[in-house]
């Protein structure tokens, strides 16, 4: 199918709202549906012309269907690192302020570089609320993706990170969702000023095709220097 | 706007009639959706008190099975708790874009287990005057109407396969075989069709 076609776009958004698309065509539309809002507008435009056809009906659902859905969505607790022994709190705590001690020392005499990060790109969700923070430390080769908001996320999911250039989402790796937990990434993974970073919900393992197969949920674009 | 006219018309009467025990309900379903974005579980509880019933009436008429149906719903609010952010509203009302995730996954449904449970064909009534052509619909509102009009300017069996693969979700392969008429035949007259409607509907 030839996805530039003005005319072939708006026949396939109609198929894809009628439902006679095949499945694997569907997913290629819903795939593009992500980063094309023309398309999107056009199937939008569809969904509405045939909505009429609905509004007749309306049948009340058992209580059953809400218990289960409101089951099924209840949060779970963000996935953290987790210890198979249970460690006080108190000797975690002991340990990380020694790692930061000597991290500060270390790079007091100069054997490691000063953390002066410098922000590449804030994503945010929909709404524009700040979600992560990527920076990239001062020797430009590593980058770090940081939760500056609390995600809440389950178990039967993850972040996937993405470099999006010329429309074409790159995956960059999973990132955790607990607050201020830091993932690296080298730097030359970062693509060109102007290009977006995006996060996308995925199973936990990521996206097993290399296309985010979830929704985005969060996006900012690479900023210039 | 196309959206504007949605937005009004998805307060249906059953919508007004929920309305009328539950004050704060009558928040627009965009907002609703705002709100479920942001995991907001009230505004999910609402959205699903404003939305189900019409939502239902969608999946039982694909599936025609009180459980399947029930089990579509249920995927497709969970989905949709998962896929809120991505909700735009580019992509049509919130009533459509949610109407659009339940038809699917009733239509994958039914590609899975690969038949057509048997099962009282629904709504088949409301339905006979589209397939019939014949312009009505005035007294459900103007969205109806016009939709009608515009059905009623395609051939007969055209016309059959849109409204079926609307409301009954049916694939290319059963169209042709309920309608009698080769696999690519079908597909052409959908193609048509749609573009016929899209110059009907817009101008």
């Amino acid at each position: 199918m030839n996805y530039r076609d003005p005319r072939l776009r708006a026949i396939l958004a109609g198929e894809y709202v009628l439902g006679t698309l095949p499945a694997r065509a569907r997913a290629r539309f819903e795939r593009l549906l992500r980063f094309d809002a023309d398309l999107a507008r056009l199937a939008g435009e569809w969904a509405e012309r045939f909505a009429a056809i609905d509004e007749a009906e309306a049948i009340a659902p058992p209580a059953r269907v809400w218990r289960a859905i409101e089951a099924r969505t209840r949060p779970a607790r963000a996935p953290g690192i987790r210890f198979a022994l249970p460690i006080p709190r108190l000797a975690l705590l002991a340990a990380a302020t020694i790692l930061l001690a000597l991290a500060l020392n270390l790079a007091g005499v100069g054997l490691l570089p000063p953390p002066s990060p410098h922000v590449v790109a804030v994503l945010a969700d929909r709404d524009g609320q700040p979600a992560w923070l990527v920076t990239e430390d001062r020797s430009r080769t590593r980058l770090a993706v940081e939760a500056v908001r609390a995600q809440p996320i389950d178990s039967a999911h993850a972040f996937e990170l993405w470099a999006i250039a010329d429309a074409k989402p790159v995956p960059m790796g999973l990132i955790a969702a607990s607050l201020h937990a830091r993932e690296s990434f080298p730097a030359s993974v970062l693509p060109k000023n102007g290009a977006l970073l995006a996060v996308s919900l995925e199973p936990p393992g990521g996206s097993p095709t290399g296309l985010p197969t979830g929704p985005v949920l969060y996006k900012g674009a690479v900023l210039s220097d | 706007m196309r959206v504007g006219r949605r937005g009004r018309a998805a307060v249906a009467p059953w919508n007004l009639a929920m309305d009328e025990g539950a004050p704060g309900s009558t928040e627009p379903l965009f907002d609703l959706m705002r709100r479920v974005a942001r995991r907001d579980r009230a505004a999910f509880h609402s959205l699903y008190l404003r939305t189900a019933p019409q939502l239902f009436a969608i999946a039982l008429r694909i599936l025609r099975q009180k459980e399947l149906a029930e089990d579509v719903l249920q995927e497709c609010f969970v989905s949709v708790w998962e896929r809120a952010p991505d909700y735009d509203q580019v992509r049509g009302s919130p009533m459509s874009w949610l109407t659009t995730i339940v038809r699917h996954r009733a239509i994958d449904h039914l590609r899975r287990i690969g038949a057509r449970p048997e099962g009282a064909q629904a709504g088949e009534e409301s339905l006979a005057l589209l397939v019939a052509g014949e312009a009505s619909g005035a007294e459900r509102g103007a969205a109806l109407a016009d939709l009608s009009r515009c059905l009623g300017e395609l051939d007969e069996r055209a016309r059959r396969a849109v409204v079926y693969a609307y409301a009954y979700g049916y694939t290319h392969e059963e169209l042709a075989a309920r309608l009698a008429a080769p696999l690519g035949t079908i597909k052409s007259w959908i193609r048509r069709s749609l573009e016929r409607l899209k110059l009907c509907l817009d101008g």
